[in-house]
């Protein structure tokens, strides 16, 4: 933490780079069919009118179309919008793709969602400019020609993806010592990543009326604006220093949510959905060595809401056992859920060995086979009969940060 | 318009051993014969152990999503497009 000292801008040449796919599932969609691309294209959960769109084609951006619109509300704009639902495999490849080409650049690569990876050239020689443009040329060859990434250079993360952010598509800017202030300027609080509309409220009422104002502030003002740790984190974020790249505390807690186009309508449509939430949660917690030592649910819809928790003494470790420890208490219900959730919570290091009658072993490595079998033979081919008669959840991709 | 479609298709395939380059380049789908001028995506994706291949490939005015088995060298089709809104 040799920075603490510091109160000027970081002057070393900047190392981090921050890669984003422009419109991420929209491009794809029109790289993998040629006959979409110029055209207006939007990626949502649905294709019917409430469908939200998750990723909108530069020609319905251009439009004003907007990711987290409806289908029916851009369809207004654009009646001859063509509307695609997400295809998870082919965007996943693309991930994996690009983070291989990338790799190629620097041994430090890190995935920051589906569509945006932070790589860290420290110590890698070159002019990190020239290797953006190779980065570009590379990513137009090997996944391409309409694959196109806005890439932006910085000495910390955080200013690599506001460079990132300044010029789409297709962008390639640098945030250095010698431009910040210019840019700090030009830009509006809410362009900083992090600051919403509450925030900079609450920055605008202590005076801070742009990026700019935000940077002149000293810490001790900053503290007394924020009253919190993230002062000095965005004190030092303005400047230049790394404070972003540090590895997260292990998660709290893990979450599912899954929207129903067709709503659940008794207990076994709704556990069925549970089952795959569970799953989803389960693995993510296996994946992190963790169990769970509480889980809760919940189903919503028009008039009718049902949740519940379970606490369980020794932790969860794998997403059948957890829903078998929430299927008996879903009640049985009058009215249509549209929403589901499917939380765990209390994690910890993984530290269960065995049971002393064995009963608990049994369970696991049954549901250990039985995950093998689902590897080998595909998603859903063993699963608890309870669901016998209900739809699977189709796979979905989230936004968030993947660590 | 997309329509999802999961029939058997005829495939011709060609491979340039100079370039290590492979693909379809013919479709015979509805007793019509398609020549592919584009592959706009090739990608791949496991289901359990089975490894699919997937080409996104344009036609005279058409897009046709063919998913090749490797496990069988079955091929099907899987969506057909025409690029054009509902």
């Amino acid at each position: 933490m040799d920075y603490l000292s510091e109160t000027r801008f970081n002057p070393e040449k900047p190392s981090k780079m921050l890669i984003d796919i422009n419109s991420c599932f929209a491009t794809i969609e029109q790289q993998a069919n040629p006959l979409l691309r110029g055209r207006e294209v939007v990626v949502a959960a649905y294709e019917s009118e409430r469908g939200c769109i998750l990723a909108a084609s530069r020609e319905a951006k251009k439009l004003g179309i907007k990711t987290g619109w409806r289908v029916g509300e851009a369809k207004k704009i654009c009646p001859n919008l063509i509307v695609l639902t997400p295809d998870t495999e082919k965007y996943r490849y693309i991930n994996k793709e690009l983070r291989k080409i990338l790799l190629h650049f620097s041994p430090k690569v890190q995935t920051k969602s589906i569509d945006e990876f932070a790589v860290d050239f420290e110590g890698v020689r070159g002019d990190l400019k020239e290797k953006a443009l190779k980065i570009k040329a590379d990513i137009r060859k090997k996944l391409g020609e309409w694959m196109t990434v806005s890439i932006g250079i910085g000495p910390n993360i955080f200013l690599a993806k506001l460079a990132s952010n300044l010029q789409k598509p297709d962008g390639l800017v640098e945030i250095n010592q010698d431009n910040f202030e210019e840019i700090y300027k030009k830009i509006k609080l809410t362009d900083l990543n992090g600051i919403n509309f509450k925030i900079a409220y609450k920055l605008e009422i202590n005076g801070i009326k742009n990026p700019s104002d935000f940077y002149q502030k000293s810490r001790q003002e900053l503290k007394s604006i924020f009253r919190s740790v993230m002062a000095d984190y965005w004190y030092f974020r303005l400047r230049g220093w790394e404070i972003d790249d540090k590895e997260r505390p292990n998660k709290k807690s893990f979450s599912a949510i899954f929207s129903l186009q067709n709503p659940a309508k008794n207990k076994e449509e709704l556990a069925a959905i549970f089952y795959q939430l569970c799953l989803k949660v389960g693995r993510r917690c296996d994946k992190q060595k963790m169990e769970a030592k509480g889980i809760m649910w919940w189903g919503g819809g028009k008039n009718i809401n049902i949740s519940g928790k379970v606490r369980i003494k020794e932790g969860m470790i794998n997403g059948w056992e957890m829903f078998a420890k929430i299927y008996p208490k879903i009640p049985g219900f009058k009215g249509e859920i549209k929403k589901a959730v499917v939380a765990i919570y209390d994690l910890q290091k993984k530290s269960w060995q065995g049971d002393i009658f064995g009963k608990r072993q049994k369970f696991m490595k049954e549901t250990e086979v039985a995950e093998k079998i689902n590897r080998r033979f595909g998603e859903g081919t063993i699963f608890p009969g309870s669901i016998l008669i209900s739809k699977k959840v189709p796979d979905f991709i989230g936004f968030g940060n993947v660590g | 318009m997309t329509q999802k479609v999961d029939t058997p298709v005829s495939v011709m395939m060609d491979f340039n051993h100079y370039q290590n380059i492979m693909r379809p380049i013919q479709i015979q789908w509805n007793n019509k014969d398609f020549r592919v001028e584009e592959v706009g995506l090739h990608y791949q994706f496991h289901r359990g152990k089975k490894l699919y291949h997937v080409f996104g490939v344009k036609t005279q005015g058409m897009f046709f999503k063919l998913i090749l088995n490797t496990e069988n060298l079955f091929w099907k089709l899987a969506e057909v497009a025409d690029g054009l809104p509902e």
